[in-house]
């Protein structure tokens, strides 16, 4: 059976995946949701893939070599040298030379970027003139071209949530740059995203933005992150008994854009309350925080009720085994999210996910079906949907059902897509858009999940 | 050869000697005259004739007993106030009295005497002389103190205060000085600059005054009537000689005379150019009489100086270039090296590969990072061009005319580094329109700002009367949205930061002009010098780009800046406004059809 990516003509089909990163230089969601692509694709018959990542570190480098083979064979690390942050410019002429042979060397097809940073704008130039008749996709992650704040669309010093992005306000936020740099930059980022055929956005939230930002909405399409394919949710699960706590865990970096505040004050508010029966199981990492962070937050978890316990920091692999622990994972993030994978992870061990009802995680959560929402930044609205949910064991039940179901749509049947069925699972998405950017152009499908702009 | 006037004889006496004295601001002689010359106190005129140079004035005249000449006529000492010349030159004086003239002629040979050795003689001999007022005159005269390395200026009474903060020279003779005066009893007539043996009267009537309440504030309590613009800033040409003592030379009412040495005498450079710009609030009137007496002639030796040895340069080639380019676009770079990454950006997929691209780098503290962003530019967009880096910060017009040196395109477009393209086919446009129409000398662009209204579709010119009503170009409906008119229109001149001439015409008239300092008016001076050569100024609306303007001249105007606009806008009224009736404006209806 052929392959819905294969080459027409048989051949394998070679794909191309750059990270910014690799998972075995840092953990980060998405990553872990590149090398999950990756993964996958490489265990299709009829696909070559080959993955590209990116190390700031000088540990995988070698001498007058800016990209080399520290892991496996069809995996390349580029060490990254002189990077300029503000309009994501990659000035080290090494790149240049070696993404440019590496090019060459791997002819891929379809080269398929997670994320610009590290590599640097420039790349997609390189894509298209090294080698023209080759497609190039780019799966956005966060703001970062709209967004100088860390691409997470917060106002830098009150924290607010920031709706559009704008030369002058961008400079309100940073003094330092004029407005007229921020044109700079915005002409700089959008001269070299033309190159790029096509976009992939993990949530309809984050490629809105990016249309309203101008991007060509009928050049996105939205698809989830592909999930790894390897773990598997660990078979003891815990069941709630009747009378006893609600366990509410986090999992992730624990910093105040992911909510940590919000958490510890409706803990607070319900040990006031003397809630008994809920309780907040915190596991994540604080370590990389600034230390005024990291001091307010130890004290606070010192001072808290016995209902917030702190785990401290895991290793990624453990995630399942610690997720059947917990009846609910809170997402309780004061900024957008795009996509976070720690909603994927919940929903894979049948957990429903309580989270902020904006952005990125909103869209992921449905309400009474797979979580709740509550209000963003709101402890009371926290405590109150926590309080709601313990004392109606049916709903938890319910929603953990709920979860479980979308777990089994997102890993997909790519037998369906085989079959020529409609795919609604990331991975077969994936192929579908590869197929599609491929077909010759006089008829070519439009693409699915294209967003129109709104007026 | 000196024409004799009527009435005078051939000769009537002779000069022995003839020096002249820069302590005295004249020139100290002695001969004889014949019998018929009447001793008396009325002064006489006297003309000194040095060929072409001609010096007369009111002469000390005083005859004293001389026993070699005793049957034909009578000893004779004289001072003749005035300036300088040629002593070989000299032909002859003449002295007029009651309408009778006397000719002296040089004695074969005549004296070389030292200026000392001159005022020495004179002395020795006015002393034979009868008793009488122009004995006593000529005596007080030559006993005037003279400068002896020591400051008598504290001793001075009614007392006087001249204190300098800078002197700084203003080449080749030139001293600029800065400081602040006091003569609360009005007693002082007159204040001279001395060097060598040259002198200026330094005229309180054209220097700068400048508030010093602090100066003011610290005499307040021993004097009455002070005002706080006791500061000064003053020029004085044509009197410093290097090694030589420059000095004040004060003279009071009273006749009295005391000294003050000029202390530290700074060379110039953009430093003190700034320095000399700085702390000014020109207006109105004072700011024409404050360019024409003291900034205008200070700050053009200081920049001249600092052109004397031309540019430095070395030129680095990233890439290969056309070896016949259609257009060389010339960019100069200073500070903002970034933006030569964008324009790179930006060009890589744009500009057609016929151009030829040279940056000028006019920043020597961002050599090495410019070579390394250089050379990471063509790894990235693979645009050649050559990179030319000045050993010294130069300005705008400067840079500009090195570019202008190495380039071989058949036109030529000068470029600023904050200007981005908005429509890739932007050169193409301005090369047509120049090639099409040999009328068209300059042709300029659609510039707008990154918020899409404009920044430049022409200039035109306006008189400003803060601005002691000296012209100024501006940019008609700057900052407001254009219209869907992609015509060619004249205009009366068009902005540097875009302007495109061919290679031909730019060469033939100097490139841009380098008596302007840093960056202002010498693009409209370039269009002055087209249409001089019989050439029109158009603005090419189908050529579109981004100007971020002043971006890389950092953020607000210091008021040294605004006062180098005002020299350069001082220079740019001399050079244009003053010497030549106004460029005739064109009418806005006068469009020029587009090329085919």
């Amino acid at each position: 059976m052929l392959s819905p990516a294969e080459d027409t003509e048989g051949e394998a089909l070679r794909v191309l995946v750059a990270s910014h990163s690799h998972p075995r230089v840092q953990n980060g969601g998405s990553e872990v949701a590149s090398y999950s692509l990756f993964d996958r694709l490489r265990q299709r018959p009829g696909l070559r893939a080959s993955y590209l990542g990116c190390s700031r570190t000088a540990s995988f480098a070698r001498a007058g070599q800016s990209i080399t083979q520290p892991f496996e064979r069809d995996e390349y690390l580029y060490t990254v040298g002189d990077f300029e942050w503000f309009k994501f410019a990659n000035r080290d002429t090494a790149f240049a030379r070696d993404f440019r042979a590496l090019l060459r060397n791997l002819r891929p097809q379809v080269v398929h970027f997670h994320h610009y940073i590290n590599f640097g704008m420039e790349a997609f130039a390189h894509v298209r003139e090294v080698l023209p008749d080759a497609k190039l996709i780019l799966t956005l992650h966060e703001f970062l071209a709209i967004c100088h704040q860390q691409g997470q669309m917060v106002t830098r010093h009150q924290g607010q949530l920031c709706r559009r992005s704008g030369q002058v306000e961008c400079s309100r936020c940073f003094p330092e740059f004029q407005p007229a740099d921020f044109f700079l930059r915005e002409t700089y980022i959008g001269h070299f995203l033309r190159h790029v055929h096509h976009f992939i956005s993990p949530s309809r939230f984050l490629a809105e933005r990016y249309v309203a930002w101008g991007l060509p909405a009928e050049r996105i399409s939205v698809i989830e992150n592909v999930p790894a394919a390897t773990v598997r949710p660990s078979p003891a699960r815990r069941v709630r008994l009747p009378g006893s706590e609600l366990r509410a865990g986090f999992f992730g970096q624990i910093s105040l854009l992911k909510g940590m505040q919000v958490l510890l004050d409706a803990a607070a508010a319900l040990e006031g309350e003397r809630r008994h029966d809920i309780s907040f199981q915190i596991h994540g990492d604080q370590t990389n925080q600034p230390a005024a962070f990291q001091a307010a937050f130890l004290s606070q978890v010192e001072k808290a009720g016995s209902n917030v316990v702190f785990h401290g920091a895991y290793a990624n692999a453990d995630i399942d085994a610690l997720m059947t622990d917990v009846d609910v994972v809170l997402v309780p993030s004061i900024w957008w999210e795009n996509s976070p994978v720690v909603i994927q992870e919940a929903f894979r061990n049948g957990v429903p996910v309580v989270c902020s009802n904006i952005g990125g995680m909103a869209e992921k959560v449905v309400p009474d079906e797979t979580g709740l929402h509550f209000g963003v930044g709101s402890p009371r609205s926290l405590a109150g949907v926590l309080k709601a949910l313990a004392d109606d064991p049916d709903r938890l039940a319910r929603l953990a059902a709920g979860a479980a179901r979308e777990c089994a749509r997102l890993e997909g049947s790519v037998d369906e897509l085989d079959a020529g069925l409609a795919a609604t699972d990331p991975l077969g998405a994936h192929l579908r858009l590869y197929r599609d950017l491929r077909a010759p152009p006089p008829p070519r499908p439009a693409p699915r999940f294209a967003l129109s702009r709104e007026p | 050869m000196s024409i004799m006037q009527p009435g005078v004889d051939s000769s009537q006496g002779c000069i022995d000697f003839l020096s002249y004295s820069s302590s005295l601001d004249g020139w100290i002689g002695g001969g004889w005259i014949d019998l018929s010359w009447d001793d008396q106190d009325a002064p006489p005129d006297c003309l000194l004739e040095f060929g072409e140079k001609r010096i007369s004035g009111q002469a000390i005249a005083c005859a004293f007993p001389r026993a070699d000449v005793r049957k034909i006529g009578t000893g004779l000492l004289l001072f003749v106030p005035g300036e300088s010349a040629r002593r070989d030159d000299f032909q002859d004086a003449i002295l007029t009295r009651d309408g009778r003239q006397f000719r002296l002629t040089p004695s074969e040979p005549l004296e070389d005497l030292s200026e000392a050795e001159a005022i020495a003689r004179t002395k020795s001999l006015v002393t034979t002389a009868v008793r009488s007022s122009r004995r006593a005159h000529l005596l007080r005269l030559l006993n005037r103190p003279t400068y002896a390395g020591q400051d008598t200026l504290e001793a001075l009474q009614p007392p006087v205060f001249l204190e300098l903060d800078s002197a700084c020279l203003c080449p080749p003779a030139g001293l600029l000085l800065r400081g602040w005066f006091i003569d609360p009893f009005k007693s002082v007539e007159s204040i001279r600059v001395r060097c060598g043996s040259e002198s200026r009267l330094l005229d309180t009537r054209r220097w700068i005054p400048i508030a010093r309440p602090d100066v003011r504030e610290g005499f307040a309590r021993n004097f009455g009537g002070l005002v706080d613009l006791c500061g000064f800033l003053a020029f004085v040409g044509d009197v410093y000689s290097t090694g030589e003592t420059a000095y004040f030379e004060v003279r009071s009412r009273s006749g009295d005379v005391a000294f003050k040495r000029i202390p530290q005498i700074r060379s110039p450079g953009v430093d003190t150019i700034k320095e000399t710009l700085s702390h000014l609030e020109l207006r109105y009137d004072e700011l024409a009489q404050g360019y024409d007496h003291v900034l205008g002639p200070a700050v053009k030796a200081m920049n001249d100086f600092r052109m004397l040895d031309g540019v430095d340069y070395k030129e680095m080639r990233f890439g290969e270039g056309p070896a016949a380019p259609r257009c060389s676009i010339i960019v100069p770079l200073y500070g903002r090296i970034d933006f030569m990454e964008l324009q790179l950006a930006f060009f890589s997929r744009t500009l057609g590969r016929d151009h030829e691209l040279i940056y000028v780098l006019d920043d020597p503290t961002m050599l090495r990072a410019t070579e390394a962003l250089a050379t990471s530019c063509l790894a990235r967009f693979r645009l050649p061009f050559r990179l030319v880096a000045l050993s010294a910060n130069m300005g705008y017009a400067p840079a500009n005319n090195v570019g202008l040196k190495l380039a071989r395109g058949e036109y030529v477009c000068f470029l600023n580094s904050d200007v981005f393209p908005k429509t890739p086919d932007w050169l193409n446009h301005m090369v047509e329109t120049a090639a099409s129409r040999p009328e068209v000398g300059v042709v300029g662009a659609l510039l707008v700002f990154e918020d899409e209204t404009i920044q430049h579709e022409g200039c035109s010119y306006e008189v400003l009367p803060e601005f002691a009503g000296w012209s100024f170009s501006l940019h008609p409906r700057k900052g407001r949205y254009p219209g869907g008119d992609t015509g060619i229109q004249e205009v009366e001149a068009v902005t540097g930061a875009c302007l495109l001439m061919p290679m031909a015409l730019a060469r033939a008239v100097g490139g841009f002009d380098e008596g302007y300092v840093i960056g202002d008016f010498e693009d409209v001076d370039l269009c002055r010098k087209a249409q001089g050569e019989g050439r029109i100024c158009v603005v090419d609306r189908r050529a579109r780009l981004y100007h971020l303007e002043r971006q890389s001249q950092g953020g607000q105007q210091s008021s040294w800046r605004l006062n180098l606009t005002l020299y350069n806008a001082w220079r740019f009224q001399n050079r244009w406004v003053k010497a030549a009736a106004p460029v005739p404006v064109p009418s806005e209806a006068e469009h020029l059809d587009s090329p085919a």
